[in-house]
């Protein structure tokens, strides 16, 4: 057989080494933002751009999309050439997805902190941005399936499989969940309404973490681990199974994370057994990541990067286990809405995502600059610091966690709620949020330690840029074999490969979603739920910039404890017309479902909602919601109530015909209503500022079914 | 949650649709135990299973030189 020469591209993969741990630093130093403005909300800085709903976004962003997201490339576009002995299929692919990524990322974060949001946790970004994505992911997918397709290797090695089926499953999600109607050039409303928005942005958001935060970061496992420990994979068929298995069944859990919403039951339950079956994949990837190191268990001792990737699988395997856990329906019944779920996603994020990555940048570097690393004990170091932040991060979170819900459930021998002020609960567990900064303290040093570390290895060495290699050329039969399995057929057939696992995936998504659709014509209209009224929709469009939805839920679950604190649960057919749905996911203050109930539990006057945007922490001390003057003082931008009442009509929202002409007069109509009644208070405020919008919206919230009484 | 089983009587048959999926899984998975567990893969599996570990060494002469 010839041997053929060539090279492999070092170059691009130090170029997304070095993204990723610029966007590590970024990302993790917004986290460490977040985490001091929740424990003290002087650091809102009172100011939009900077209060904690916009930078919650761009921490959960920048860390999954721009660190991760750049680790996965650094490993994808290292193993795969060596895996396939080949260089990347095309040069300048490489380098269009190289900067398209970073572009996309500065450009998430410009977005995120003006406040030009979707609302959709974890597809935040507006369409013009997600047409960006969708093209660049299509080059990354071009570039490799080209490098496939030129192999010089016979099979696809596992770690292959896991970046096929990343890039479709990513696709897939990715398209079915920013469908939307755009009414101006960076902004729009989601196709989806309340019960089907929610479950199809869970079927992405769940699968999110499934197949960028998972499956890429096992098929990196796959190649760096055996690696650096010199030793063969444990097993080749545990890994058989273990993928088919996982890219099967993730795909169905996604409704989990709407466990007594008003989504259909039927739903959740499926969510709930396909996340219990989940354990078993999930377990296989952490058991043969594990017995790959028997023993070499020595050698974990001596190296920092087996120690990161040890410590790395086996969070991936407590992660892996409390996530079913959390799907049984009775302990999500406790867990959900509480900083469990927080500490839940760190443990993954932390330990599995950060510490696998550090661990290959660890091995990649002394490799790629041809030199030894440039200390071992800075590394160590790095490594006990590392996690010792873990365990100071998620301690604290799963602490407060619990006494937080048994606080919400716990009621006085005389059957009322013994804690009816939400805020005491909040001041109870503040110091775990304290104890938790330091967690997040401890971890950023170490990754400081690391920054210092790698470059000063990068001095010690030089990038060989490209690195020279042969290997004989592959003469592929394409045909199958007489005695070859069909899985062995497979592994040297990309294209079927995909086509497979894309079925794999779109199985369960489909039994998920299409039954939805089909409920639309069943949904039980409720005569009284009325679409909003101009003010309440740019209120709610301002609620959404704000991003009120990071700490407040919208949906009310039918527990005592909870219909006692904030009134009737919710009903799928409240939200109808709501495009996004706003059911939130987590409660850092009250649910606001029923907030404008007139003489409900939550209800509140005009004035209230005006004092307290205006200064949370004048009307109770003890709040830790950032101030939001800057409602009172901006002018509410009306020149798009009548794109937005169109685009609102075209989704299928019963607004009048020609109603979009003459919106706002009614806009002004309700301003100046609520403007007379905050001056009958005592508040002189101009009818056209933002803050009336806001009222507006949160007078509405559960207003519909109060009505029908 | 009258609202919700509003929902499920809406749907003709919505109790299968759990049944299938555990079906079409079950079947699938069966089949993969199946072929992984046939003697005759057991060679290719040892060799694939310090697959990483060769792409260098053996066939190429990418070992970072010393």
């Amino acid at each position: 057989m010839e041997t053929q020469h060539f090279s492999y591209d070092n170059k691009i993969v130090k170029f997304f080494a070095y993204a990723t741990i610029l966007w590590g630093v970024v990302g993790m130093l917004v986290g460490l933002l977040a985490a001091l403005q929740l424990a003290f909300p002087i650091f809102n800085f009172n100011l939009a751009y900077t209060s904690f709903g916009r930078i919650r976004p761009i921490h959960t962003n920048a860390v999954i999309f721009a660190f991760v997201g750049n680790g996965i490339f650094t490993a994808v576009y290292y193993s795969l050439q060596r895996l396939l002995k080949a260089r990347m299929f095309n040069d300048r692919l490489s380098w269009i997805h190289f900067w398209g990524w970073q572009a996309i990322i500065v450009s998430a974060a410009v977005t995120f902190v003006l406040g030009i949001t979707t609302s959709k946790e974890y597809a935040e970004l507006e369409w013009p941005i997600d047409i960006a994505i969708t093209i660049i992911w299509v080059v990354f997918g071009w570039n490799m399936f080209g490098t496939i397709l030129r192999r010089r290797a016979d099979h696809l090695y596992v770690a292959i499989w896991f970046y096929i089926a990343t890039f479709v499953t990513v696709a897939v999600l990715h398209i079915g969940n920013s469908i939307s109607l755009p009414y101006s050039w960076i902004q729009s409303y989601p196709v989806y309404a309340g019960v089907q928005d929610a479950l199809v942005q869970w079927w992405y958001g769940h699968n999110a973490v499934a197949f960028f935060l998972t499956t890429p970061y096992l098929g990196l496992m796959y190649y760096f681990l055996p690696k650096a420990a010199n030793r063969p994979i444990y097993s080749y068929r545990l890994s058989i199974i273990h993928f088919w298995a996982l890219v099967f069944l993730y795909i169905w859990a996604g409704p989990h994370h709407l466990l007594y919403t008003s989504l259909p039951d039927w739903a959740q339950s499926l969510g709930v057994v396909f996340s219990i079956m989940l354990l078993a994949p999930s377990w296989g990837g952490m058991f043969n990541g594990l017995l790959t190191l028997r023993g070499a268990w020595d050698k974990v001792r001596d190296s920092a990067t087996l120690k990161f990737m040890v410590v790395a699988v086996t969070c991936y395997g407590m992660s892996t286990f409390e996530g079913p856990m959390m799907s049984l329906k009775w302990v999500n019944s406790l867990t959900h809405y509480t900083d469990w779920t927080i500490a839940h996603v760190h443990i993954g994020a932390l330990g599995w995502n950060g510490f696998l990555t550090f661990g290959m940048l660890y091995y990649l570097f002394p490799k790629m600059w041809n030199t030894k690393l440039y200390s071992e004990k800075l590394a160590n170091a790095h490594f006990w610091v590392g996690t010792l932040g873990i365990i100071f991060y998620a301690l604290p979170l799963y602490w407060g966690a619990i006494v937080q819900t048994l606080m919400w459930k716990e009621f006085t021998p005389d059957g009322l709620l013994a804690y009816p002020n939400f805020l005491e609960t909040v001041t109870q567990i503040l110091p775990m949020y304290h104890v938790r900064v330091f967690g997040g303290l401890l971890y950023f040093s170490g990754l400081f330690l690391m920054v210092y570390n790698l470059l000063k290895t990068a001095a010690l060495g030089k990038c060989i840029d490209n690195e020279e290699a042969s290997a004989p050329a592959i003469v592929t039969d394409t045909k199958r074999s007489k005695n070859e399995g069909l899985h062995r057929w497979l592994e040297r057939k990309p294209v079927q490969f995909m086509i497979l696992a894309t079925v794999a995936i779109l199985i369960g998504g489909a039994f998920e979603i299409i039954p939805t659709y089909l409920i639309k014509s069943n949904i039980p209209t409720i005569e009284s739920v009325k679409p909003y009224t101009p003010l309440e929709l740019q209120g709610r469009d301002i609620y959404i910039r704000e991003g009120c939805n990071t700490c407040h839920s919208q949906m009310v679950r039918p527990f005592r404890s909870e219909t006692e604190r904030y009134g009737e649960y919710s009903k799928a057919g409240e939200s109808v017309y709501d495009h996004p749905h706003l059911w939130g996911s987590k409660r850092t203050g009250p649910d606001l479902a029923r907030e404008g109930v007139p003489g409900g539990k939550m209800y509140k006057t005009n004035v209230w909602h005006f004092n307290h945007m205006l200064d949370p922490q004048k009307m109770n001390a003890q709040s830790i919601m950032p101030k939001y003057p800057w409602l009172i003082k901006d002018v509410l931008d009306t020149s798009s109530t009548p794109a937005k009442i169109r685009a609102m009509t075209t989704l299928g929202v019963p607004y009048a015909e020609g109603y979009d002409l003459i919106a706002n007069d009614d806009l002004r109509k309700q301003a100046e209503e609520i403007a007379a009644d905050l001056k009958n208070s005592g508040v002189e405020v101009a009818s056209d500022k933002e803050i009336l919008a806001v009222i507006a919206y949160l007078q509405r919230l559960g207003r519909d079914i109060s009505v029908q009484k | 949650m009258k609202i919700v089983s509003h929902y499920l009587q809406g749907i003709a048959d919505v109790g299968f649709f759990p049944s299938i999926s555990l079906l079409i899984f079950f079947l699938f998975f069966a089949g993969m135990l199946w072929w992984t567990f046939k003697k005759s893969n057991k060679e290719f599996f040892t060799e694939m299973e310090s697959y990483a570990l060769d792409e260098d060494g053996v066939n190429s002469s990418s070992e970072a030189k010393e």
